[in-house]
C-alpha cells in the first residue's frame, strides 16, 4: 500500500538513472546512502548545514524520512525538517548496498 | 606515535613562545563536552555572564588547582565562528578581545574525540584566530573504546599547538590539560580558507587519515538501534504518546516533590515572621520588616524548590540526547504559530508558575523564538490563579459542578488559545522575520550526568535568588507600603466589637475570639479602603466600571497585580471573611457580598468578566521583573504587561456585554 503510494507520487526512477540524477535528499529512502551535489545546498541554513557538517560532495547515509529527515554525517546525526531536506540535492550513491538488491 | 585513544598530551616544538596564562575561553562545537569540563574545572565556582550588548551569555568561573589558578569563560557552543547568529558573535566578540571584561589570554578549544571530521575544521576556524590556543580531545576513553587509535602527536604537529586527550566526565587528563595551557602557543600551520566548505572538509579527511586509525575513523557506520529509536521518538503518534508520557512524568514529579520544600518554606517564613513580630515593638519597623520583607520573600522564595526541580530534571533530560528529538515532535504543532518545538516546555512549565517557564526559554536557541515564547509564557494558566478560578467558577455555577469544572477547563483553554494566538501575532508584526530552520544535531543516547545537572540546578536557582533578592523584593516592599499606608484608625464598629469582646473574655473565651476577628476584618476593610492602594483603586475605577467592577472589586484587582493569589485574600478582608475558597461557607459569604448600593458584587455578568480578566491579564510583578532580566530590557515587560491587560480589559468587557445583554 505505502509503495503503491509512493509509485503513484513519486515518479520511479530507475536506480541506474538514480546514481547520476541529483533528487532531493527527502526523496531517499532509510538506509540509501548519497552524496551531497556539489551546490545542490541552496536553502536558508545554508552555512549553518555546512559547519554541522553537511558539505559539498560528503557522503550521509539517510536514516529517517519524513518529518524530520534524518542523515547521518560521519558519525553526526542530523535532524532535518522536511522543508530543508526538499531543498538538499544530493547524488545516491551507485556502489549502495541497498541498491543491489532492488 | 600511534596510540590508543587514551589520555596524553603533546605539542610541536615550533611557533610562536608560550604565553604566561590567566583567562582562557572554552570554545567548541554543541555536545563535545565543553560545559561538563567547565564544571568540572569551576565547580561551583562559576556564574552566568550577561556581557553588555549581548543577548547571549555565557558562564564565567575560577579554577583553581594546586597554585596554579585560572579563570575560565565557557563560551555558547557553535557549529561555525562565523556564521551570523548571536552565539557566534559573542565567541568572536569575546576572542577577538572585543569585550572588555573577558579578553582571553588563551583559547582551549574543545572537540569530541568521537567526531573528529567536523570538529578538526572547527579547531581549524579557531587557530586561524591567531589566539594562543590549546585543543582538548574530549571523550577520548569513549573513542578508545570505540576502537579508534588516535596519534595526538601527529594531531599536534599538523595543527600546531598543545593536543591533549581527555575524559571530561571521568576527570581523566586534567592535569595534562592545565599543565599544556601553560604552553599555550599562537599556532603557525596552514589551514583551509572556510571552515565547512568541501576544501575544509578535504583537508580533515587528510588529517584524520594521518592521524586516526581503527574502525569507522573515517566515514559513517551504520546504527540501525538507534535509527530505529529515532524513528519511534519522532514518529508523528508514536513520539507524539512519547513525549505526552515523559512530560507528564516529568511535571507530576516536579508537584509531588515539590510540595514539601515549599510547605517547609512557607512554614519558615511563617515562623520568622512570627518571632520578629514578638521581638519587635510596634511601629513602621516591625511592619515593614514582617510584612513587606519576610512576607515579599516568602512569595517569591516559595518557588525555589520548583524551579530546582525544573531544571535539574530537564537538565537530565537534555544530556540523555533526548530533548533534540521531542523538540521535531512538538515543532509539527507550534510551527503554525510562528513557534519552534523547544517553545513547549517553557509553556507547559508555565502552567506551574510563569517564573521558571520564562527561565526555561534558554533551551530555544533563535532569540526572535525566545522572545516570542517568553511573551506569551504567562498567558498559560499557573497554580496562583486556581484560587481565583475556584472562586470564580463556583459563584458562576453554584450547585453545578460540571458546568463548573467545564469553566475551569475553558480558563486554561482560553489562556492557552490567547498565548497561541499572540506569539502568532507578535511573529507577524514585531518579531517578523525568518525563523530558525529545525536544524538539530541529534546527540547520542547516553546516561546523564549528576554533577552537571546539579551545577545548572545551582546556577538557575542562583539567578532567580539574586532577581528575588533584588527587584523582585523591592517590587513586593512598595506594593506592601502601598496598601498598608497610610494608617487608617479602626473604625467605631471595630471599636465596639472590641469593648464587648474586651468584656466577654472571661465568662466566654471563644465569644471573645469571634468578637475580635469580627473586629479584625472590619478595620482591615477599612484600612484596605483608605490606603494609597485603596485612593488608587477609587481613581481607578471608571477604568473597570464597563467590566461590571464596584470600587471593592477594582481595590481587589489592583491589590492583585503584585500576585494574583493576593485577589481572593484581598475579597475575602473587603468581605470580611476567611480566604479559604474549598470552604463552601466563604464562597456564600462571598457570592452575598454587596455593592455601596446593596446590589450584589458578583453579579453573573461581572463574575464571568472578572474571570475573562484574571486569565488574561498580567497580574504578577515578579514575572515581568523576570521577563526584563531574561529580555535585558524594560521594553519585553511592558509589551507584555500592556498587551495582555489591554487583551484582558477588552475581552472582558465583550464578556460582561453578551452575558449582560443574555441577562446574566
Amino acid at each position: 500500500m505505502g509503495t503503491h503510494k509512493r509509485q503513484h507520487h513519486e515518479p520511479r526512477i530507475l536506480m541506474r538513472e538514480r546514481a547520476f540524477i541529483p533528487v532531493p535528499l527527502s526523496q531517499l529512502r532509510p538506509g540509501d546512502r548519497a552524496r551531497i551535489h556539489a551546490d545542490g545546498m541552496k536553502c536558508d541554513a545554508c552555512d549553518l548545514l555546512n559547519a554541522m557538517g553537511l558539505t559539498d560532495r560528503c557522503e550521509i547515509r539517510v536514516c529517517k524520512v519524513g518529518e524530520p529527515c534524518i542523515v547521518q554525517v560521519n558519525t553526526t546525526r542530523l535532524g532535518l525538517s522536511s522543508k530543508i531536506a526538499k531543498q538538499i540535492m544530493v547524488v545516491p550513491s551507485p556502489d549502495d548496498p541497498s541498491r543491489r538488491s532492488a | 606515535m600511534t596510540t590508543p585513544a587514551t589520555e596524553s598530551t603533546a605539542g610541536s616544538s615550533g611557533g610562536a613562545p608560550a604565553v604566561r596564562v590567566r583567562r582562557v575561553a572554552l570554545v567548541g562545537n554543541p555536545n563535545t563536552g565543553k560545559t561538563t569540563l567547565f564544571n568540572l574545572l569551576c565547580g561551583v565556582r562559576s556564574k552566568t555572564a550577561n556581557f553588555p550588548g549581548s543577548t547571549v551569555e555565557a558562564r564565567v568561573g575560577t579554577c583553581v588547582r594546586g597554585a596554579r589558578r585560572l579563570e575560565l569563560v565557557d563560551l555558547p557552543g557553535v557549529y561555525g565562528l562565523n556564521l551570523d547568529l548571536p552565539e557566534s558573535q559573542l565567541c568572536r566578540d569575546c576572542i577577538e578581545g572585543r569585550i572588555g571584561a573577558c579578553q582571553p589570554d588563551a583559547m582551549l578549544v574543545v572537540l569530541d574525540a568521537n567526531n573528529l571530521h567536523r570538529n578538526l575544521q572547527f579547531a581549524a576556524a579557531a587557530l586561524r584566530r591567531g589566539v594562543p590556543t590549546v585543543v582538548a580531545l574530549n571523550m577520548a576513553d569513549l573513542a578508545a573504546r570505540r576502537g579508534l587509535t588516535i596519534d595526538i602527536e601527529h594531531l599536534a604537529q599538523r595543527l600546531d599547538c598543545e593536543v591533549v586527550a581527555i575524559s571530561a566526565r571521568r576527570g581523566r587528563g586534567i592535569d595534562e590539560l592545565l599543565a599544556a595551557l601553560d604552553r599555550a602557543r599562537v599556532s603557525g600551520a596552514s589551514f583551509p580558507d572556510r571552515s565547512g566548505s568541501a576544501e575544509a572538509a578535504e583537508w580533515a579527511d587528510a588529517v584524520l587519515r594521518a592521524s586516526v586509525g581503527g574502525h569507522d575513523a573515517v566515514g559513517s557506520s551504520s546504527d540501525t538501534f538507534t535509527d530505529r529509536i529515532d524513528a519511534a521518538f519522532t514518529h508523528p503518534v508514536l513520539g507524539m504518546l512519547v513525549f505526552v508520557a515523559v512530560m507528564s512524568g516529568l511535571f507530576l514529579t516536579i508537584f509531588w516533590l515539590a510540595k514539601i520544600p515549599m510547605d517547609l518554606i512557607e512554614l519558615l517564613f511563617s515562623t520568622a515572621g512570627d518571632a520578629l513580630r514578638s521581638h519587635l515593638s510596634d511601629g513602621a519597623v516591625r511592619d515593614l520588616l514582617v510584612d513587606g520583607v519576610v512576607g515579599g520573600l516568602a512569595g517569591v522564595l516559595v518557588f525555589i524548590p520548583q524551579i530546582c526541580l525544573l531544571f535539574f530534571l530537564l537538565s537530565l533530560l537534555e544530556d540523555t540526547g533526548y530533548l533534540a528529538r521531542a523538540a521535531f515532535v512538538m515543532d509539527r504543532v507550534m510551527c503554525r504559530f510562528g513557534l519552534p518545538g523547544q517553545a513547549f516546555v517553557p509553556l507547559l512549565s508555565s502552567h506551574a508558575c510563569a517564573l521558571p517557564g520564562i527561565m526555561a526559554t534558554r533551551l530555544i536557541p533563535d532569540r526572535h523564538d525566545r522572545l516570542a515564547t517568553i511573551l506569551v509564557a504567562p498567558f498559560m494558566s499557573c497554580t496562583a490563579r486556581l484560587p481565583v478560578y475556584v472562586l470564580l467558577t463556583s459563584l458562576l455555577f453554584a450547585g453545578r459542578p460540571l458546568l463548573a469544572g467545564m469553566a475551569f477547563a475553558a480558563c486554561y483553554l482560553l489562556g492557552a488559545v490567547a498565548a497561541l494566538l499572540t506569539a502568532l501575532l507578535a511573529r507577524r508584526t514585531i518579531l517578523r522575520g525568518r525563523s530558525r530552520p529545525m536544524v538539530l544535531e541529534l546527540p547520542s543516547y547516553k546516561w546523564p550526568s549528576l554533577r552537571s545537572a546539579l551545577l545548572t540546578t545551582l546556577d538557575r536557582a542562583l539567578v532567580f535568588v539574586k532577581n528575588a533578592g533584588t527587584v523582585i523584593m523591592a517590587i513586593c516592599v512598595v506594593m506592601w507600603w502601598l496598601s498598608a499606608y497610610p494608617r487608617v484608625d479602626p473604625p467605631p464598629q471595630a471599636v465596639e466589637l472590641r469593648a464587648q469582646a474586651a468584656e466577654v473574655a472571661s465568662s466566654d473565651p471563644a465569644a471573645a475570639t469571634e468578637l475580635e476577628a469580627a473586629a479584625d476584618g472590619i478595620a482591615r476593610r477599612n484600612q484596605q479602603i483608605g490606603s494609597f492602594a485603596g485612593r488608587i483603586g477609587a481613581i481607578a475605577q471608571p477604568v473597570f466600571q464597563p467590566l461590571g467592577f464596584d470600587r471593592q472589586l477594582t481595590v481587589a484587582v489592583l491589590t492583585s497585580f503584585m500576585a494574583r493569589e493576593v485577589f481572593v485574600s484581598t475579597m475575602a478582608v473587603l468581605v470580611g471573611t476567611s480566604d479559604d475558597v474549598s470552604d463552601r461557607k466563604v464562597v456564600e459569604q462571598l457570592a452575598g457580598a454587596t455593592r455601596d448600593d446593596g446590589t450584589p458584587v458578583f453579579t453573573m455578568a461581572t463574575s464571568a468578566s472578572l474571570l475573562v480578566f484574571f486569565v488574561l491579564a498580567m497580574q504578577c510583578l515578579p514575572t515581568l521583573a523576570v521577563t526584563r532580566r531574561e529580555t535585558g530590557s524594560w521594553r519585553w515587560p511592558i509589551l507584555q504587561f500592556g498587551w495582555m491587560s489591554g487583551l484582558a480589559w477588552a475581552l472582558a468587557f465583550l464578556t460582561h456585554a453578551v452575558v449582560s445583554a443574555l441577562g446574566g
